[in-house]
């Protein structure tokens, strides 16, 4: 219809800039700092194992232009991607049932997700290894029932088994900026959409998506930044064809044949391409949602 | 046959084990302003969100011109509501929130637009069309909630407490605003407040509700001048009390022995000798005499005990037989030269004494 002005940006404010000075004091040395001294190192070279100071773009040059790198880059997007398409959507659902069907309960799942988290990560990789393994759980009962012969390799040391335990993962992280959002959106909003013709389609897309938009963002950004990012997942449940930008990444400053300019470029690559993606894909949702 | 605007029929509403609504059958004409008034608690919202259709009744049923809606989805009743805070959509401006409901409905943009305008004046909102909703103030925002509401040509307007938010001031600039507005459209609104001025100033009918019942039904002056019940009198403006047993009957009224004496009062329906009951007397119908006077058939003598100055009028309280304190309130000039301690006279015209069953 009209032109709405977002008001999330809109007002700022009075007092200066003087109160934001300690965070962005913060911000600077311990984001700003690092981030910082890896973009001079990707601009060096390496000999051997000795850093020599330079101003090339040769690193980024290599990665943009060898075949492998790209794939694994591709893939490491594909990766994120499908699993952020299918931890958001959950855990909206998730968060809505807490919210509005569970009301004052719903607290009670929140604390239920949030010790699920106590539980570290590496062990919940490897949960997800007995689940999915060739004699693990769901192959044993599949064989049970009788549903199969031999027990089905793709569950185990696949992107299949990597897509699912980053899910598995990142399920949680999700859901917990959801649902902060999905308190701030009154029982009242929902009632008075309705009150005017809303079905359960429009609610969504006109209502409650919108409202909780900063959640859905953020929900996005942990489940495909965390997805993106992840190296352990694939090491562990990941086959052959499994190994993610993350994993090049990581080679490159540990182990032998190190190259920590080459790495450093490879990560300013992915932070570049995952910040493009996420520009893009708010929009699109934003844009979806729009009226 | 014309049909009611609403009509509710042996509607109940039991939430577990707690009654929230009992038996209420009632009817609203068409362009009808009808106030639901009570307490809280009193189920007074109940009733209405059955109407709009977020909550179904256990028992009974709602009809709206005639068909029956008591299990059509609020989504597709021809009810709109207009909420206690206004819930207003932050993420839309002042114009998109009003023409909201006739976006879902597909009506052609101009159509909205032209109907958005229309609705914005009626409220006199023209020129904040483009605001957020962040950007209004109570009183503003309640005004586009309501244009809202209108905008999507509701056959029953349904208000939830709309102006409790606001201050006292804006408050009853805004019912008379409400009132007007519904007047110029001979729209059918039902009025939930706990606010008995708000029902007395708005409405055409007042249902008077307590503990999931509707005790009185009727005008404003209705209810407040020929109150049905104990209840009704105590709660819709200040009231006093007198309480006793009928001693007597005759064809020209009725005996009470009360804590004050004996008194008369004209007869009612279905007295017997014996049975408890009230009279009721508002404060403002009772005459201040001077002196100790006699005990008589409307006239009973007391003490003045506390004086309250209020602007306008003063409050004496007066203690009749001993312990009794009946109110009395009467302009100032009445009042002069009158003290604590006085002997005075209370007495009161025939018709403005109520008698009134105990239960």
């Amino acid at each position: 219809m009209s032109n709405s002005s977002n008001a999330m940006t809109d007002r700022a404010p009075g007092g200066g800039i003087a109160p934001l000075l300690p965070a962005g004091l913060f911000y600077f040395l311990f984001f700003g700092v690092p981030m910082l001294s890896l973009l001079v190192i990707s601009l060096w070279r390496a000999q051997g194992f000795v850093l020599i100071p330079d101003f090339t773009f040769a690193n980024y040059q290599k990665v943009i232009e060898s075949d492998l790198y790209r794939g694994v880059l591709l893939r490491t997007i594909g990766v994120g991607l499908g699993a952020a398409a299918i931890v958001v959507p959950v855990a909206f659902t998730l968060a809505y049932i807490m919210r509005f069907v569970f009301e004052r309960r719903g607290q009670l799942i929140l604390q239920l997700v949030m010790l699920s988290l106590f539980s570290g990560y590496l062990v919940r990789i490897y949960a997800w290894r007995t689940i999915l393994g060739k004699q693990g759980l769901l192959n044993s009962a599949l064989q049970w029932l009788g549903l199969i012969e031999e027990p089905l390799e793709f569950l185990i040391y696949s992107q299949f088994s990597v897509v699912v335990t980053l899910v598995g993962l990142l399920l949680p992280m999700a859901v917990l900026p959801l649902y902060s959002a999905m308190l701030n959106v009154p029982r009242d909003h929902i009632e008075a959409a309705r009150d005017l013709g809303a079905n359960r389609f429009h609610l969504l897309r006109t209502i409650l998506v919108p409202m909780v938009m900063p959640g859905v963002r953020t929900a996005f950004a942990f489940a495909f930044l965390l997805a993106a990012g992840d190296y352990v997942t694939p090491t562990l449940v990941g086959g052959t064809q499994s190994v993610m930008i993350g994993n090049m990444i990581a080679d490159q400053f540990r182990g032998t044949g190190t190259n920590w300019p080459l790495g450093a470029a490879m990560a300013f690559i992915v932070v570049g391409v995952s910040l493009l993606l996420y520009v893009a894909i708010t929009q699109v949702v934003r844009w979806v949602t729009r009226w | 046959m014309t049909s009611h605007a609403v009509e509710v029929v042996g509607l109940s509403k039991r939430f577990g084990s707690m009654t929230a609504l009992e038996q209420i059958d009632f009817k609203i004409a068409d362009g009808e302003f009808v106030s639901l008034l009570g307490a809280s608690g009193c189920g007074k919202s109940t009733l209405l969100r059955i109407i709009s259709g977020f909550d179904r009744p256990s028992r009974g049923q709602v009809l709206i011109y005639g068909e029956d809606l008591t299990n059509r989805l609020p989504e597709r009743r021809p009810t709109n509501m207009v909420f206690q805070r206004g819930a207003l959509f932050p993420h839309m401006s002042v114009r998109e929130n009003v023409g909201y409901g006739l976006r879902l409905r597909g009506v052609q943009r101009a159509q909205i637009n032209a109907r958005v305008d229309e609705m914005l004046a009626l409220v006199r909102l023209e020129a904040l069309g483009d605001r957020d909703p962040a950007q209004l103030s109570g009183g503003q925002a309640q005004r586009v909630a309501l244009a809202r509401a209108l905008a999507a040509e509701p056959r029953v307007l349904l208000l939830d407490e709309p102006l409790s938010a606001l201050d006292l001031k804006l408050r009853q600039q805004m019912q008379l605003e409400l009132r007007a507005i519904q007047k110029r459209l001979g729209a059918t609104f039902v009025f939930v407040t706990h606010d008995q001025t708000e029902a007395l100033v708005m409405s055409d009918r007042i249902a008077i509700m307590n503990a999931g019942r509707i005790e009185q039904y009727g005008t404003p002056r209705d209810i407040y001048r020929r109150p049905s019940s104990i209840f009704v009198s105590d709660f819709v403006g200040a009231t006093n009390l007198l309480r006793g047993h009928v001693s007597g009957l005759s064809a020209d009224g009725v005996t009470l022995d009360t804590e004050v004496g004996t008194l008369h009062a004209a007869i009612g329906p279905g007295l017997q000798l014996g049975q408890r009951v009230a009279l009721s007397i508002r404060p403002e119908a009772i005459r201040v005499g001077r002196g100790a006077g006699a005990s008589a058939d409307r006239q009973i003598a007391g003490a003045i005990a506390e004086i309250v100055y209020q602007g306008n009028s003063i409050r004496l309280r007066v203690v009749v037989a001993g312990s009794v304190s009946v109110w009395v309130e009467c302009r100032d000039e009445e009042a002069d030269g009158l003290g604590i301690g006085n002997d005075v006279t209370l007495s009161w015209a025939a018709g403005a004494a109520n008698l009134l069953r105990e239960s």
